[in-house]
């Protein structure tokens, strides 16, 4: 080998070390936004709008404030629009916010109220979850609040449970629903709600009335860590591994998928472009990768055991290549590499949070930056 | 994976020296134990050459199965679809096979180095539960592509969804070959090992892709439960290749 070819090697792997480095740099410096917020628990990002929604538990004002976000990605430094808890009569305790999440394409947030355990035993606000809805319905326009509802009236959508996830799939035909009281069990149930085009719900005789599925033997109360959703099946965690609710399938609609290195419930997240599902394991640092397809899982599982990680929130991926899963722990946030088929290539990167409380992670490919959600003191 | 090499060479030193043994009693000139100790050298050494060179048996286990799907009518989606948690409810953690639910997978071959002769190649099944009369487990070489998604419409869904010639793998010659590999009769659960060296001989001889194989029964009210090479039976199932030098 000539020296000049050896010199233009050497000079080759410098500059190939020094690109993949800075990349990195460039990612922890510049495309990490942190979102701080008094009792903040979920944050959603809208797809389109220059939108940031952060739920605030325990709050009855201000309990949903919303954030512009400026050409850089970063939230403005003060609030929007804020989101009260639902009104209720005198001797009722006041709602709180267990999830919330904005519309693929409309300018619409979906908050999700429930009660506290503790609340709901209360037999004067018991009798009020029969009149209150579950599910509110906030349009935003450009001026602020335009237009506001709330739906899913009944027992049935009040478990006292925390979290309680929701899911929209891309196509926004179904509104997905965790911690349902079916039967005789309190949060047993998954369900699945029309959608009008516009994001508003598709009512049958006033009511909205969800296609619902029992899924007490998977021992998953609450079962509101996390969902991916398709446009007729959703997966979902269960104390096992992730599982697949088929809603279009009377004959077979749960597919569920053990994962042996698994012990506790699992928060699910991912990516409608990535075909894999992820899992992580709540408060341990398994990471777990399935194959998927509409929302159905497929072939061999895959584990990753993160050094360092206690997982406390759903997964997040950031789908612009490089990828990398974004898994949350209370003070650090760790990118796990992946491939194009979505597989683990066993590169981690966690990055420490000054001071903790992470609550929340979400990616949003329109502005390439992934915003973490840190619960501050009041 | 394990690999033996069988080597014969104690054997062979151990009956040199039985016959050893053997004379020393009787009379023998000087130039005839040369040339006894001279051929019973030849022979060792040419034992040693034959058996270094020959036959290696390579194991393959359950965690190396790199395609996997159980594929039901029931569920046409589903890409696990393969054992009842409770009716309606799926699970990976068994295999049950019935009529219309079957099971798919791969070992990669790609351990064997090439320009080997297959002698012998067995699929060993750790087989729980054997239910209905006369139970018969089928076993077909797959011979088409297939992948990620694959459930009984598709055998593949991604980039692209690809439907089968027929549901369930079911196209004869197209989805998977015209015959089974074998028809195993099965009396007592447990370990069944079952012959499937033409199949990989042909994919070794690259007269064929590796895709793996289906398992069926065919008959009904015939149920075949098998562990699951993705639960507690993944270092059950095996696949056992003798291989030597062409």
């Amino acid at each position: 080998m000539s020296l000049w070819l050896k010199r233009s090697l050497v000079f080759g792997v410098m500059v190939l070390v020094l690109s993949l480095g800075s990349a990195r740099a460039e990612w922890s410096s510049n495309r990490l936004v942190m979102v701080r917020e008094p009792g903040a628990v979920m944050m959603a990002v809208h797809p389109v709008q220059p939108w940031l929604a952060v739920g605030r538990q325990g709050m009855t004002d201000d309990a949903v404030r919303i954030y512009r976000l400026e050409g850089n990605g970063q939230p403005a430094t003060s609030s929007w629009v804020t989101l009260s808890a639902p009104p209720v009569s005198a001797g009722v305790k006041p709602q709180t916010v267990v999830d919330l999440m904005f519309h693929p394409r409309e300018p619409l947030l979906y908050v999700r109220w429930d009660w506290p355990a503790e609340s709901l035993k209360d037999p004067a606000t018991r009798a009020a979850s029969t009149n209150l809805g579950s599910v509110g319905i906030y349009q935003l326009t450009e001026k602020g609040l335009d237009r506001s509802d709330t739906f899913a009236r009944g027992a049935m959508f009040f478990s006292g449970l925390k979290p309680g996830r929701m899911a929209i799939e891309a196509g926004a035909r179904r509104l997905y629903l965790s911690n349902l009281t079916i039967g005789a069990g309190v949060g047993f149930g998954l369900g699945s709600l029309p959608l009008l085009t516009n994001g508003w719900p598709r009512l049958s005789d006033g009511e909205w009335v969800p296609v619902t599925v029992n899924i007490e033997i998977l021992r998953s109360p609450p079962n509101g860590f996390g969902f991916m959703a398709f446009s007729n099946a959703v997966i979902f965690g269960t104390q096992f591994g992730p599982a697949t609710w088929d809603a279009g399938n009377r004959l077979a609609p749960l597919g569920v998928f053990p994962i042996r290195e698994l012990v506790n419930q699992v928060w699910v997240g991912g990516a409608a472009e990535v075909p894999a599902a992820y899992s992580l394991e709540v408060e341990r640092n398994m990471a777990c990768s399935v194959a998927q397809s509409d929302g159905f899982l497929s072939g061999r599982p895959q584990t990753l055991a993160v050094t360092g990680a206690a997982f406390c929130a759903p997964p997040t991926v950031i789908s612009r290549v490089p990828m990398y899963v974004a898994a949350p722990s209370s003070a650090m946030v760790h990118l796990l590499s992946i491939d194009a088929a979505g597989r683990f290539d066993g590169t981690v990167e966690s990055l420490p949070v000054s001071g903790g409380g992470v609550r929340d992670l979400k990616y949003s490919a329109r502005t390439d930056r992934l915003y973490v959600l840190q619960e501050t003191s009041p | 994976m394990r690999e033996t090499i069988k080597i014969t060479v104690t054997s062979l030193v151990g009956r040199f020296r039985r016959k050893r043994r053997g004379r020393l009693s009787e009379p023998s000139l000087p130039w005839k134990q040369f040339v006894r100790n001279v051929s019973a050298c030849v022979i060792l050494l040419l034992g040693l050459t034959v058996n270094l060179s020959s036959a290696r048996t390579v194991v393959l286990e359950g965690q190396e199965i790199d395609l996997a799907a159980g594929i039901a009518v029931d569920a046409p989606r589903m890409g696990w679809a393969m054992s009842w948690l409770r009716s309606g409810i799926y699970t990976t953690a068994l295999l049950d096979l019935v009529p219309n639910r079957s099971f798919l997978f791969r070992f990669p071959l790609d351990q064997i180095p090439a320009g080997e002769r297959i002698t012998q190649a067995e699929i060993i099944l750790p087989i729980e539960v054997i239910e209905g009369t006369d139970p018969r487990l089928y076993v077909w070489r797959v011979t088409t592509a297939w992948g990620v998604g694959a459930c009984y419409d598709y055998r593949i869904t991604v980039p692209q969804k690809i439907a089968w010639t027929r549901p369930g793998a079911g196209g004869r010659f197209s989805d998977r070959a015209g015959r089974p590999t074998v028809v195993a009769r099965l009396v007592t659960p447990g370990q069944k090992v079952l012959n499937v060296t033409e199949d990989v001989e042909l994919w070794k001889a690259g007269a064929a892709t590796n895709w793996g194989w289906l398992l069926t029964v065919e008959d009904p009210g015939v149920r075949v439960q098998l562990a699951s090479p993705v639960g507690t039976g993944e270092r059950q199932w095996k696949l056992r290749i003798t291989h030597e030098p062409e």
